[in-house]
């Protein structure tokens, strides 16, 4: 399943009413019997509506799941990071969603990494903002940040006879150099 | 002359403006060989693009010739003399104004794009099972307008996804298939923010107005527009940058046009996307 918060247009702290406004709206725009005429068009409404449904599902039961203790998380959140370095984002993207407490920058900061590495930019950057905002001490979060936030304002002519500025040299996808920054600071192991 | 993908003549060096002229009156003269001088008004920049990076990849020869330009002040303009890739920019360029006059009829703005870098069986290099494969991704798109999806990314993905497979068709073009898709991707978007005033008018699907409609109010249609086009200003930035950054990487498999391509994508699609974004 991919991401069930990006398949009912959710952020990922939204509260149960949240999440049932969105599941409401979706099934109005989908719902199969908008779509009896053609068969074509009832086939896609039929899928996309088994996926809006799995998502709501999903996000449903998952709020009513026990407490996870701090311990726990910060195994998962080690983990994450492994899965975001190899490249297997949809893992770790299912680990972030196990995680409740979401009183931590570092969820918000990984998901934000995650969203930059799909391509979802403006999501990216809204994540990594709030977990600087949160730790403003936190250079990896500071890092990510200013790279998010120059990207963001410079595609401007930064081409210079061939050659890469240091400020599009920079902006090769703030993930990559994000992860970079994850590999020196990554918990389970490496440099 | 139509289309979003094109250089900033600005700052191009004079050897590529006169290059890329030669590539836009090579298609421009080979429209009027094949189906008649009135069909040079279908000439687009964005087929001219496409006709551009295709050759990029091409190792056919490239062989420059003359011709009369039937505008004032009517001069003998140098052209590329027809090869595939320019063959594949008239088609294009056909396909993509026929279906701009449809779109006034259809009243659906995707059909204006879609088609257009529909890759048909012609010049025999493209596989007619790209209809099949292409077919369901155009029936998708059809979906999310009819059932209005409040989502520009979603719908933006699947005209990616046609470019792409149409990429994985034409031979040696395969390196750009990512390059294409976050092209396609760019120009959906930025057509749906260029037509969101009209689109709203006219009562047209506009996947930005329905992502934002719950701000939205009758007698506050331009604070409306900018309040849109400023929450939007930072992915369109991010996904230039993501073509740029794709650029880089499949530059030094280009055998030519390659500053030409640079040009588009580091002066000239930034500066139409700054355009778009700045005009209510």
């Amino acid at each position: 399943m991919r991401d069930p918060y990006e398949i009912l247009g959710v952020r990922k702290d939204a509260s149960k009413d949240e999440i049932r406004a969105a599941y409401r709206d979706l099934v109005k725009r989908y719902h199969p019997d908008k779509f009896q005429s053609n068969p074509d068009m009832l086939k896609l409404a039929e899928e996309k509506m088994k996926e809006v449904n799995e998502a709501y599902n999903y996000l449903i039961n998952h709020a009513d799941e026990g407490i996870s203790y701090s311990t726990d998380d910060a195994s998962i959140y080690a983990q994450v990071r492994q899965k975001i370095q190899s490249g297997a984002l949809y893992e770790a993207e299912d680990l972030l969603i196990k995680i409740l407490d979401k009183s931590n920058p570092e969820w918000y900061f990984l998901n934000g990494i995650i969203y930059a590495q799909r391509g979802w930019y403006n999501k990216a950057h809204e994540y990594i903002k709030h977990a600087h905002e949160m730790r403003p001490d936190n250079q990896e979060y500071a890092q990510a940040y200013k790279t998010v936030e120059r990207a963001s304002k410079s595609y401007g002519p930064v081409y210079t006879g061939g050659q890469m500025d240091e400020g599009t040299a920079c902006l090769s996808c703030c993930a990559t150099l994000a992860c970079a920054d994850l590999c020196c600071n990554c918990m389970g192991g490496g440099c | 002359m139509t289309g979003y993908v094109k250089p900033d003549l600005d700052e191009l060096k004079v050897k590529d403006l006169k290059l890329y002229n030669a590539y836009y009156c090579g298609i421009c003269t080979a429209l009027s060989k094949k189906y008649g001088p009135l069909s040079r008004v279908l000439l687009s920049y964005d087929a001219t693009f496409i006709a551009i990076l295709l050759d990029a990849f091409s190792d056919e020869e490239r062989i420059f010739g003359k011709s009369h330009c039937p505008l004032p002040p009517f001069q003998k303009k140098r052209v590329v003399v027809e090869n595939h890739s320019v063959s594949f920019g008239v088609e294009i360029s056909r396909l993509s104004t026929r279906l701009k006059m449809d779109d006034i009829t259809r009243d659906s703005k995707f059909f204006k794009r879609i088609l257009a870098y529909l890759a048909i069986p012609i010049l025999g290099r493209v596989d007619i099972s790209l209809m099949e494969s292409v077919k369901p991704m155009i029936n998708k798109m059809i979906f999310f307008e009819l059932a209005k999806s409040p989502n520009p990314d979603e719908i933006s993905d699947v005209f990616g996804e046609i470019m792409r497979t149409m990429a994985k068709t034409i031979d040696k073009i395969q390196p750009a298939e990512l390059f294409l898709y976050l092209i396609g991707k760019w120009v959906y978007l930025i057509d749906a923010l260029d037509d969101i005033s009209n689109d709203i008018k006219r009562k047209v699907y506009n996947p930005y107005f329905l992502k934002y409609e719950k701000f939205f109010s009758e007698d506050g249609l331009e604070k409306f527009i900018a309040f849109v086009k400023k929450n939007e200003e930072p992915s369109m930035r991010f996904l230039i940058s993501r073509v740029q950054e794709e650029f880089s990487s499949i530059e030094s498999e280009m055998t030519k046009n390659s500053q030409l391509i640079k040009n588009v994508v580091f002066y000239g699609m930034p500066k139409i996307t700054s355009k778009i974004l700045k005009c209510s």
